[in-house]
């Protein structure tokens, strides 16, 4: 693009998801898609199984009800995580059922996921965890490695840096530039985004450039590291994000029996996936529900951030 | 409002929650589970430890909702923290760090030495039944100063070996039952007390070793009216208890 406006190539970052996911997820890429229990980026995935993407290793720290309908529809190569199941309520039946079946898995902590992301993000060749960590996993997985510690020669568990090839995050708000603002709980949005080699930021509304930068501390990932910027409304749904919408329990419930019988998956990504050609779209078709998931109002006071 | 009317005494459940909520005594810090740990820290809060810190994996420090979270990223915990962190910071700076003095854990089965498994029931490569794995619990297990771990007391939960050690056992650990309670001693998990009306033989029928009883066997004071009215108004639609 022979472009050297900035305010164009600034322009240029906002885009659908589905151009987002065209254009930044290659079949075989390394993909994560972050959000902690809170903003999970649903709709990022259901593009992804919309382009049919394949051979996808995909990571999370919980691979929650996205990954189950990601390797139900055919996504993924290979499953990297450190909890797999529905919160509260058991298994993951389609990742279960494909685990059983041989689909190939790493497996880590929590600790040692988020640090292979910082160790990522940060450009460390390893990122050493006490000795134990992990349990028995360090039998059977061969990325947990004994190092020494070259000071006091005692025993630590190194694991490798951990960088996505495209990470996906879900959040409140962002400039136009891809300053990304994000309340509640983080998770491990900052830490995998910081890790990528693509961001892909939906975001609840896209706001202007002075509403973010009266608030600069809110600021959890800089517009630089963020190449593109879909506004995505209800992104995150069934998972909650704060101020904006709850969580829908009664959603996740129903996956964890939908999930169980293969046909009725295949049913629910007719309807819901492949039978919708957007957020939007899907939005519309569930708002009678989406109502009972509207959240209260809760205000912080504002700060003062005057000077001199 | 209308207020449940009690019944005559608590259920086992009811009791292993109050008893969970008793153990916290004394603490400041505690990195919880959701399901029953969170349950019974939180009614130790509100009963005994006004002051205790309840942490969460997601990042949330002294979450402010009475209201029971199903998920540990739960909006309503957020509303009224104190803190929320990243969860990189909570494992590196305050778990790392050996900042936070307990963990409370539910765990799928729990071995003689006091090895934890939450990954697989049968053989890591071929599993009959695979379970969540570590989560944070490996992580917790290993940096605080003592472990609590609650989970009901079946033979199938406690055998003599764990079939995967997802957590290696802690410094100090006290597992509360339904029937018992068992903390390491020389290595050991040993019964320190029994629930009223509960036998020790009914404690080794459902135990996978021949567990020892310690001397004298303390037992466990009844669950009062002011703790029965607190774990019912917490779990109100009896998820846990």
């Amino acid at each position: 693009m022979p472009s050297t406006q900035a305010g164009e190539i600034k322009v240029a970052k906002v885009m659908t998801m589905a151009e987002a996911v065209r254009r930044f997820v290659t079949d075989g890429d390394l993909v994560y898609v972050a959000g902690f229990s809170h903003a999970i980026a649903f709709s990022s995935g259901h593009e992804i199984i919309r382009q049919r993407k394949r051979n996808l290793t995909l990571c999370r720290a919980t691979p929650d009800v996205i990954y189950d309908q990601m390797v139900a529809a055919g996504c993924a190569r290979k499953l990297i995580f450190s909890w797999v199941g529905n919160p509260g309520l058991g298994n993951l039946h389609c990742i279960s059922r494909a685990l059983a079946d041989g689909l190939e898995f790493e497996e880590y902590s929590h600790f040692q996921m988020l640090a292979r992301l910082v160790a990522g993000g940060t450009g460390l060749p390893f990122y050493p965890m006490p000795d134990g960590s992990g349990g028995e996993l360090a039998r059977h997985n061969p990325n947990l490695k004994t190092v020494t510690d070259p000071f006091s020669g005692s025993k630590w568990i190194a694991v490798p840096p951990l960088r996505p090839d495209v990470v996906f995050i879900h959040v409140q708000r962002s400039d136009r530039k891809g300053n990304i603002q994000m309340w509640g709980v983080v998770g491990d949005v900052r830490d995998a985004a910081a890790s990528g080699r693509s961001v892909i930021a939906s975001v609840e509304s896209i706001v202007p450039d002075d509403v973010v930068r009266r608030d600069p501390n809110r600021t959890i990932l800089p517009g630089f590291l963020v190449d593109a910027i879909v506004r995505e409304p209800w992104g995150a749904h069934p998972s909650p994000v704060q101020g904006h919408y709850d969580r829908d329990n009664e959603a996740y419930r129903s996956w964890s029996t939908i999930s169980k019988e293969p046909n009725r998956v295949t049913e629910f990504l007719d309807e819901w996936v492949y039978g919708v050609d957007g957020r939007a779209e899907y939005v519309r078709r569930q708002s009678p529900r989406l109502n009972a998931l509207e959240v209260g109002t809760s205000l912080s006071e504002p700060v003062n951030y005057g000077s001199a | 409002m209308a207020v449940p009317e009690l019944r005559a005494a608590a259920s086992r459940r009811e009791e292993m929650l109050v008893l969970g909520a008793r153990a916290l005594k004394g603490r400041t810090t505690v990195l919880v589970g959701i399901g029953q740990p969170n349950l019974a820290a939180a009614l130790g809060k509100l009963l005994y430890t006004p002051e205790l810190i309840m942490m969460y994996e997601s990042g949330i420090i002294d979450g402010g909702s009475e209201k029971l979270a199903l998920s540990i990223g739960d909006p309503a915990l957020v509303k009224g923290a104190a803190a929320i962190c990243s969860m990189f910071e909570l494992f590196a700076y305050y778990l790392g760090g050996r900042r936070i003095d307990a963990g409370f854990v539910s765990a799928a089965q729990i071995g003689r030495t006091g090895d934890i498994n939450t990954t697989v029931i049968g053989t890591y490569a071929d599993p009959t039944v695979r379970l969540p794995g570590s989560g944070g619990a490996s992580d917790i297990a290993l940096l605080v100063d003592e472990l609590l771990v609650m989970m009901p007391h079946e033979k199938r939960r406690f055998p003599e070996r764990v079939d995967f050690v997802t957590s290696s056992a802690g410094r100090s650990m006290t597992v509360i039952t339904d029937l018992a309670t068992l903390v390491m001693s020389d290595g050991e998990l040993v019964v320190t007390a029994i629930r009223r009306g509960v036998t020790r033989d009914q404690v080794r029928a459902e135990t996978g070793w021949p567990v020892s009883f310690t001397d004298p066997l303390g037992s466990t004071p009844p669950v009062t009216a002011d703790e029965l009215a607190a774990v019912r108004r917490l779990d109100k639609d009896g998820l846990y208890s």
